[in-house]
């Protein structure tokens, strides 16, 4: 058994800045050995931790999906001091990655499931990837219609924004309604909140399977109009943040209840979280 | 398995064996109070041995431990390396019943079904656990079970000033093979089955059923009102695991303990703390070791070791909080609290 403490080590292939304000960042890692990636599987909705030596180490979701052969990609938002250190970054450096760790989106269960897909801010990476795994062409048929709500404040801070306006507006087999909260000169999409448009533009179901990522205000909204829309508890997933250093459930930081974060989860389903304390 | 009797001679001779391949660490006295540390090779611990200071935790997950070394290299990749995990074979006599069955907990943790701390495995497998019965509770102690053999390969009961050895696992077996000493004779088993029956009743660690209901209470804000938040508790506890991991910035990667008493345990980097006040985090170790663990491995994170007890420096007393929280449902026990 690998020593779960020895990152992998990547190299920065490709820097994206996100934003306009520039404090959102997509780093494109390759795995300096074959052997490396051959070993590192995963699936969406899982992370890995991010280490930069002299600095430290910290949790993110993987964006990119197991499709992408080679490679993973993180979106990083400037707020701490790893992640400033990241933010420092060059093409061609090297950092640590230790992972994948957590469970990651129920594929299993989603298998057959109309899906809607509700992401708000840079809280969408692990939801670009379970996309990204489900319109990837021998997958794609496993899985029944996909309708994606993303919201954000204003266009600048939407991620992947080439792939989801070049691509995925272009697809028929996903429908995408990408949201800014207010009107803003030469927008054609949607306008509003999250859960406006969810309730705007999602059909009552009682079997489709929501997975919803993004701040807490945006999920405390949503999930009334899912329940409105037909949703169980026990159909509407989502991922949480805690703080985290091992990412494997020795170090005792990231419990919610008996249930670490960074193990048991980070996906969780509502009915699940219901049986929790609400210590989040 | 067997049980043999030995005098005091006979238990240093065999120690002295055991120290020719192993390195034996026993309770040691120092300014403070007892310690593990190397044995002496010749003295047996004294009557005035109650417990060491810290638990032997540290033995197996060090206070301080180096994970990862690492050098950067101008123009080159860095080189990050495991440093050498010992595998010297170990002997720590003297530990208490309850400190070695805090090992087993700790098993739970570091030896779980997904993953392995190669470093805490690695000491755990190299060491023989060797035990030694206290004559009578301390004043702080509350295990329930003097004689517990949970997480000792050899335990040691001090009968008529002779020493009656009880061989637990197969590693105590051969560590004992080839002595020539007495099986221990009906008589003296008799003796220490008396002692085992007998001993006084301590308080019933179980509040699983009242936790289930009670984590919205306001008892927990009275229990932490003089709590101030020091962490010795967890610092001092077997059974606590929690650590913190952080790059010392001279080429080390040091995992350290940690504590949930603190603030910053749980205080995210946008500044948002699930656990913000000394409420939440006093719950939280209280749940965490009468309620998630159990829910979770199905044993209580607690051994009664009593060091918190003795250590906290405003006598929050791990004893009282139990009693507490056992009658704190109805309002009457809530106001006289």
């Amino acid at each position: 058994m690998k020593n779960p403490y020895q990152p992998y080590e990547m190299k920065v292939e490709e820097i994206i800045t996100e934003s306009p304000e520039k404090d959102l960042k997509t780093f494109y890692l390759s795995f300096v050995t074959d052997q490396d990636a051959d070993n590192f599987n995963y699936i969406p909705g899982q992370f890995a931790e991010i280490s930069i030596l002299g600095i430290g180490e910290a949790p993110f979701g993987i964006a990119s999906a197991p499709c992408e052969k080679g490679m993973l990609s993180f979106s990083v938002k400037k707020v701490g001091s790893l992640t400033g250190a990241l933010h420092e970054l060059e093409k061609g450096d090297i950092v640590g990655v230790r992972g994948p760790l957590g469970n990651g989106w129920p594929i299993n269960q989603l298998k057959g499931k109309d899906l809607v897909v509700i992401g708000g801010g840079f809280a969408f990476t692990t939801l670009r990837s379970l996309v990204k795994y489900i319109i990837e062409p021998k997958n794609r048929q496993d899985f029944g219609n996909v309708d994606i709500v993303y919201g954000n404040r204003n266009p600048g801070q939407i991620l992947y924004k080439k792939e989801l306006i070049e691509d995925w507006m272009n697809r028929d087999d996903i429908n995408i309604y990408l949201t800014i909260d207010k009107p803003s000169e030469g927008w054609k999409y949607q306008v509003g909140f999250v859960p406006q448009v969810t309730e705007k533009v999602i059909k009552p179901s009682q079997n489709a399977i929501a997975l919803v990522c993004g701040p807490p205000v945006m999920i405390k909204f949503t999930l009334p109009v899912l329940k409105k829309l037909g949703f169980t508890s026990d159909r509407i997933y989502t991922s949480l943040e805690m703080k985290m250093k091992c990412g494997i459930g020795m170090c005792g930081r990231c419990n919610i209840g008996s249930k670490y974060v960074c193990k048991d989860g980070p996906v969780f389903s509502m009915a699940e979280l219901e049986k929790l304390p609400s210590e989040y | 398995m067997s049980k043999y009797i030995m005098f005091g001679e006979e238990l240093l001779q065999w120690l002295q064996n055991l120290a020719k391949e192993s390195k034996v660490l026993a309770p040691v006295k120092e300014e403070y109070g007892y310690t593990f540390a190397e044995w002496d090779k010749k003295s047996l611990p004294g009557d005035d041995y109650r417990n060491t200071l810290k638990p032997p935790k540290d033995l197996f997950f060090p206070q301080h431990e180096t994970l990862l070394k690492y050098e950067k290299i101008k123009g080159e990749n860095p080189l990050v390396e495991v440093p050498d995990i010992p595998e010297d074979k170990r002997v720590i006599f003297g530990i208490r019943p309850c400190d070695a069955s805090s090992l087993v907990l700790l098993d739970n943790i570091f030896m779980g079904e997904d993953y392995v701390d190669p470093y805490y495995e690695a000491r755990r497998s190299n060491t023989l656990i060797v035990s030694l019965v206290c004559r009578t509770r301390g004043k702080s102690c509350f295990c329930e079970d003097l004689f517990s053999t949970k997480g000792s390969d050899i335990l040691i009961i001090k009968v008529d000033g002779n020493y009656l050895v009880e061989i637990l696992t197969y590693r105590g077996e051969a560590a004992f093979k080839g002595i020539g000493s007495k099986e221990a004779d009906e008589k003296i088993v008799k003796k220490a089955d008396k002692l085992k029956r007998t001993q006084e009743e301590v308080l019933d660690k179980d509040i699983f059923e009242k936790l289930r209901t009670i984590y919205d209470n306001p008892i927990w804000k009275q229990l932490q009102e003089k709590c101030v938040n020091c962490g010795v508790c967890t610092f001092l506890c077997p059974t606590c695991h929690c650590f913190d991991i952080t790059d010392d910035k001279r080429g080390k990667k040091v995992r350290s303990w940690d504590s949930c008493m603190f603030a910053s345990f749980t205080k995210q980097a946008s500044g948002h703390n699930p656990r913000p006040t000394g409420t939440e985090r006093l719950r939280q170790r209280i749940m965490h070791k009468f309620y998630y663990f159990p829910e979770k491995y199905h044993d209580i994170a607690c051994v009664g070791c009593g060091r918190c007890v003795e250590k906290c420096p405003v006598n929050l007393d791990i004893r009282q909080v139990i009693e507490k929280i056992r009658g704190c449902l109805d309002e009457k026990s809530l106001s006289a609290i």
